[in-house]
């Protein structure tokens, strides 16, 4: 049995990722390491805390985490990271949340980070029912794009409520290839296959236009270029009470729209990523303020060009 | 050494529980998933519908009462009022949550953990009320003044 290192975004997730594990696993987790104690963090610098398994508890000392970590966590921590002294296995990131049209890319920049680094990514997702429709297409065809582009698994594993035992077996088996480097077995082909299910019905155009044929409020595509518009506006409460401002549904739609529109079939980028903040100016208070808060720091580095209130017309 | 986290009262209580014969079946750590699947997502549903948060903890005790703990710095200000909403909805609570958990739950009762070595004082007295503090010994582990 393979000893593994743990890098788990908190207390929570690690205990979770625990008790999700089936007797399946085939490794042994030596030992564990949080980002997030209590409040305030610093795991984009690498601060990481070890944790008592046994008693359920950080400890009072920090360490800092190899490079290899420090990378992928950059667009934000996965909830856990497997490792072995030498790198990274596989990114997990688990949520149940229903995927809705509010959440969907919320949770892709840090798994697509991953893959881009070439590690093998899971995300464990909630779903409400097993019908086909826009939302888990684009979300199922932005990992299998990516799976694509960066030529490394990035599996979304869908499932109902019904559907979680099944879905936590596959977790485990897919957990344990990743940890053993297998990336082409039967569990992975299928899971591959479900993915392509649900994306079965995807379109470009349902990305871009409404139901009734109009242009989305938040994208519009030119022949050699996507904006992306986020809607924001200065008012809101949000700006001051939130850490990220009103800022956090952002980078993830800035990225899945890359994923998904500004690649070719052959998986090359054929168009430019432009960000348009329409409602915000460039010196919104905030933005001076906080230039380098994450998801803002992130929608810049993810957009070839970002523009604002005034200086663009779509 | 352990640091004491809102996350570690949260895990160590529920341990205690467990040990006192409780099953506890909801808990709300920090950074962690809320919501989840079977009785952890209904729960979780139910008091963010109801009261637009959710408790610390929620166990079922050997008589078959259902326990709401709270946990936190100090028995500070707002935190008696929080109890007195659960106490006001306790029929509708002790329903959907029978519901929820697949049997006839009695009554409510409450519990506060701190985070401290020392267990504060707390005047709530009409109903049962645990109080989890930290033990002062070198195990870091939690018990239970109750009154």
């Amino acid at each position: 049995m393979k000893d593994v290192i743990i890098w788990a975004e908190s207390s929570a997730e690690i205990e979770d990722f625990i008790e999700l594990l089936t007797s399946e696993s085939e490794f042994k987790i030596k030992e564990v390491f949080v980002a997030k104690r209590g409040v305030g963090n610093n795991y984009l610098k690498g601060v990481y805390y070890p944790y008592d398994l046994d008693r359920k508890g950080c400890l009072e000392k920090e360490i800092k985490a190899p490079n290899f970590i420090i990378k992928i966590v950059q667009w934000c921590s996965p909830d856990i990271i497997v490792s072995d002294n030498k790198g990274v296995l596989v990114s997990i990131e688990t949520t149940y949340h229903i995927l809705t049209y509010n959440n969907i890319a919320q949770r892709i920049p840090r798994q697509i980070k991953s893959a881009e680094e070439g590690i093998p990514n899971i995300i464990f997702q909630k779903i409400q029912n097993t019908n086909k429709d826009n939302i888990k297409a684009w979300f199922t065809k932005t990992f299998i794009k990516s799976w694509e582009i960066f030529n490394v698994p990035s599996i979304a594993l869908v499932f109902t409520e019904q559907q979680f035992p099944e879905a936590r077996k596959r977790l485990t088996k897919l957990v344990n290839s990743f940890v053993n480097k297998q990336y082409d077995n039967r569990e992975i082909r299928e899971s591959k296959e479900l993915m392509l299910e649900y994306s079965s019905v995807y379109s470009k155009d349902s990305v871009l236009f409404t139901k009734k044929g109009m242009n989305r409020n938040w994208i519009r595509e030119y022949k050699d270029r996507i904006i992306v518009i986020p809607g924001v506006n200065p008012d809101g409460t949000g700006w001051k009470t939130k850490g990220t401002g009103l800022i956090d549904p952002y980078p993830g739609l800035v990225k899945m729209s890359e994923i998904l529109l500004c690649y070719n079939d052959q998986n090359k980028k054929d168009k430019k990523l432009i960000t348009f903040f329409i409602n915000l100016p460039r010196n919104f208070w905030w933005f001076v303020k906080y230039p380098d808060e994450i998801y803002y720091k992130i929608i810049k580095e993810f957009s070839d060009d970002v523009f604002y209130k005034g200086e663009l017309e779509c | 050494m352990l640091r004491i986290t809102q996350s570690y009262v949260i895990n160590q209580t529920s341990i205690k529980l467990e040990e006192m014969g409780f099953k506890v079946i909801y808990k709300d750590l920090p950074h962690g998933n809320r919501s989840g699947v079977g009785i952890k997502a209904s729960l979780n549903l139910m008091f963010e519908h109801l009261f637009d948060k959710s408790p610390d903890i929620v166990a079922i005790s050997p008589d078959k009462d259902i326990l709401i703990v709270e946990v936190d710095h100090s028995f500070k200000k707002g935190l008696p009022q929080k109890f007195e909403v659960y106490y006001l909805n306790r029929d509708k609570l002790i329903k959907d949550i029978s519901k929820i958990y697949g049997a006839q739950l009695n009554k409510i009762i409450f519990g506060f953990a701190i985070t401290k070595k020392s267990c504060p004082k707390i005047n709530i007295n009409n109903y049962p009320f645990y109080v989890f503090y930290l033990n002062n010994n070198s195990n870091m582990e939690y018990v239970v003044y109750d009154n």
